[in-house]
C-alpha cells in the first residue's frame, strides 16, 4: 500500500467572500511527482501556499509525515523546499552568491552542499550578478537552488517554467527528475502546461469547481 | 553563534555594503542636527545643550527599539522577501527578532559618533560614563523591544502605518521630555507623561549621565513594564502574523 507524505482533509478556504475550496481532500504519495492543474483563479497557488504554510486554511487538516501541520507547522518546516514566484523572494541588491550564502546559513547547509547546488543549477557564471539584474531563467534556477539547499523531503513548485526558455525548462525538468529518483524527493507542482505534466508527473490532479479531482 | 543569526548578520552586511555611503550620510545628517542644536543653545544655555544632547541620544535608542522591526518588515514586504522569512525553519517571531538584531550594530556605531561629536562640542566622557551609556543603551533596547514588537504588529495589521510609527515616536519624544523638561508640558499632559516608562527611563539616563547618579526606582519602573510587555507583545505579534497568513496579506504593504 502506498505511503502518503501529505494528507489533506476537508480543506476550506475563502478570500473576501469568494470560496476557493469547500472541502478539498488530497493525498500525495511519498517519493512521487504530482502535478496540479486548473484554470486561472482555481486556487493552484493558494493550495501550494497552504501546503507551504504561507496561507492558513479556514478549516481542515494537513498531515505531513504523520504530523498535524495545521497545528505544528514549526516541526515540519524543514521538510519543505518551496518555489513560488521566482521573480521575488531574494534580496535585489545582493548577488546570486550572497543570496545563496544567506540561505545556506539559515539552513546550516555545508559549503560543499552550496557548491553542489550551484553546480547542479549551472549558476557558476552568475555568482557575482545582482539578483535585480538577473534574467528570469537565472532567477528560476536560483529559487530552485534555495529550495533544495536543505535537501528537503518535499518540493513544492508553483508555475516553475513560466516565462523561461525551453533549454532552461529542460534543465529544470531533468533536475526535478533527478531529485525525485536519486534523492527520493516528493515533488508537488502547479502548472498550466500539459506537456510538463506528461513529462514529469506520476499523478495528475485538476482543480475545478472548488474541488480537486484525479485525472 | 547560532547559524541563523549569523545568516542575518551576513545579509545585513551585504545590504549595507551595496549602499556604501548611505549609513555615513545618515550619521552625517544626525551630527549636523546636533551642531545646529549646539549653536542654538549658545543663545540659551550650555546646560540646556547637555540636557538636549542626552535627550537626543535617548531618542535614538528608543527609535531603534520601537521602529526597527516595523521598518524591517516594510522593507521585506517591498523586496518581496517576507514570505521567505516565514518559510525559514524555527519560530516566526524569533526569525523576526533575528532579522533586527544585526541592525543594532548601527545603533552602536551611532552612539560612538554621538560621543565623538559630543566630545568635540565640549562634553566630557569619563570611562565610567561610557560604561554607563553603553550599559544603559543595551538594557533599554531590551526593555523597549517588546513595545517595538507590539507597534510592528499594529502596523502589520493597519498597513501603510509608517506615519503611525513616527507619530508614536514623536509623541514619546515630546511627552518623555527629550527636547524640554516635562514640567513645560500643559498640565493636562503631566499625568500621561508621568506614567510613560520612557519618561522615567530618560530621567534615569539624564541623572546617570549628567550627575553620575543612579536613580534606580525610575529605571526599575521601565524594566518591570518592559518585562511585562514583552510576552504580551510576542502573543500579539504572533496573532497578527496568523491573521495576515489567514488573509494571505503578509506581503501586502
Amino acid at each position: 500500500m502506498a505511503e502518503h507524505i501529505i494528507e489533506v482533509s476537508n480543506l476550506k478556504k475563502s478570500f473576501n467572500g469568494r470560496t476557493l475550496f469547500t472541502s478539498l481532500n488530497l493525498k500525495i504519495e511519498k517519493q512521487s511527482v504530482t502535478a496540479v492543474t486548473g484554470k486561472n483563479g482555481s486556487g493552484k497557488t493558494t493550495l501550494i501556499k497552504i501546503l507551504a504554510g504561507l496561507i492558513l486554511p479556514d478549516a481542515g487538516k494537513i498531515i505531513v509525515s504523520g504530523v498535524d501541520a495545521t497545528r505544528r507547522r514549526k516541526s515540519v518546516k524543514k521538510m519543505f523546499g518551496v518555489v513560488i514566484n521566482p521573480e521575488l523572494g531574494f534580496y535585489p541588491q545582493l548577488s546570486v552568491y550572497e543570496n545563496i550564502k544567506f540561505i545556506s546559513y539559515i539552513y546550516k547547509a555545508r559549503s560543499s552542499m552550496m557548491d553542489e547546488v550551484i553546480e547542479k543549477l549551472s549558476l557558476e557564471d552568475f555568482l557575482d550578478t545582482k539578483f535585480a539584474v538577473c534574467s528570469s531563467g537565472i532567477k528560476h534556477r536560483l529559487s530552485i537552488a534555495a529550495a533544495i539547499i536543505n535537501k528537503p523531503e518535499i518540493l513544492l513548485l508553483d508555475e516553475l517554467t513560466r516565462s523561461i526558455d525551453m533549454e532552461t525548462s529542460q534543465k529544470i525538468y531533468e533536475l526535478i527528475g533527478f531529485l525525485n529518483k536519486e534523492s527520493k524527493t516528493t515533488v508537488f507542482f502547479a502548472t498550466h502546461d500539459a506537456n510538463e505534466v506528461k513529462k514529469l508527473a506520476h499523478f495528475h490532479y485538476n482543480l475545478e469547481n472548488r474541488d480537486i479531482n484525479r485525472i | 553563534m547560532n547559524s541563523k543569526l549569523l545568516g542575518f548578520f551576513y545579509r545585513e552586511l551585504c545590504i549595507e555594503k551595496s549602499y556604501k555611503i548611505n549609513f555615513a550620510l545618515k550619521i552625517f545628517s544626525l551630527m549636523f542636527n546636533l551642531v545646529i542644536f549646539y549653536f542654538l543653545c549658545k543663545y540659551i544655555s550650555r546646560e540646556y545643550f547637555y540636557f538636549l544632547f542626552f535627550g537626543i541620544i535617548f531618542s535614538r535608542i528608543i527609535y531603534y527599539s520601537l521602529l526597527t522591526l516595523n521598518e524591517a518588515i516594510r522593507q521585506e514586504q517591498y523586496w518581496g522577501t517576507i514570505e521567505r522569512l516565514i518559510l525559514f525553519p524555527g519560530d516566526e517571531v524569533l526569525t523576526h527578532i533575528y532579522l533586527i538584531l544585526p541592525k543594532f550594530l548601527f545603533l552602536f556605531i551611532e552612539l560612538i559618533a554621538y560621543i565623538s561629536i559630543g566630545m568635540l562640542l565640549g562634553i566630557s566622557f569619563t570611562l565610567q560614563k561610557l560604561v554607563y551609556l553603553f550599559g544603559f543603551a543595551a538594557i533599554a533596547t531590551i526593555v523597549f523591544i517588546g513595545f517595538g514588537l507590539f507597534l510592528a504588529g499594529v502596523i502589520l495589521l493597519l498597513k501603510r502605518g509608517d506615519s503611525l510609527g513616527w507619530l508614536t515616536l514623536s509623541l514619546i519624544d515630546i511627552l518623555s521630555g527629550v527636547y524640554f523638561p516635562t514640567d513645560a508640558l500643559p498640565r493636562q499632559l503631566h499625568g500621561i507623561s508621568a506614567i510613560l516608562p520612557t519618561t522615567r527611563s530618560l530621567s534615569f539616563f539624564r541623572s546617570l549621565m549628567l550627575e553620575s547618579k543612579i536613580d534606580t526606582p525610575d529605571f526599575l519602573f521601565a524594566i518591570v513594564t518592559g518585562i511585562l510587555t514583552l510576552p504580551l507583545s510576542v502573543v500579539f505579534f504572533r496573532s497578527v502574523l496568523k491573521i495576515a497568513l489567514k488573509k494571505g496579506t503578509l506581503g501586502h504593504y
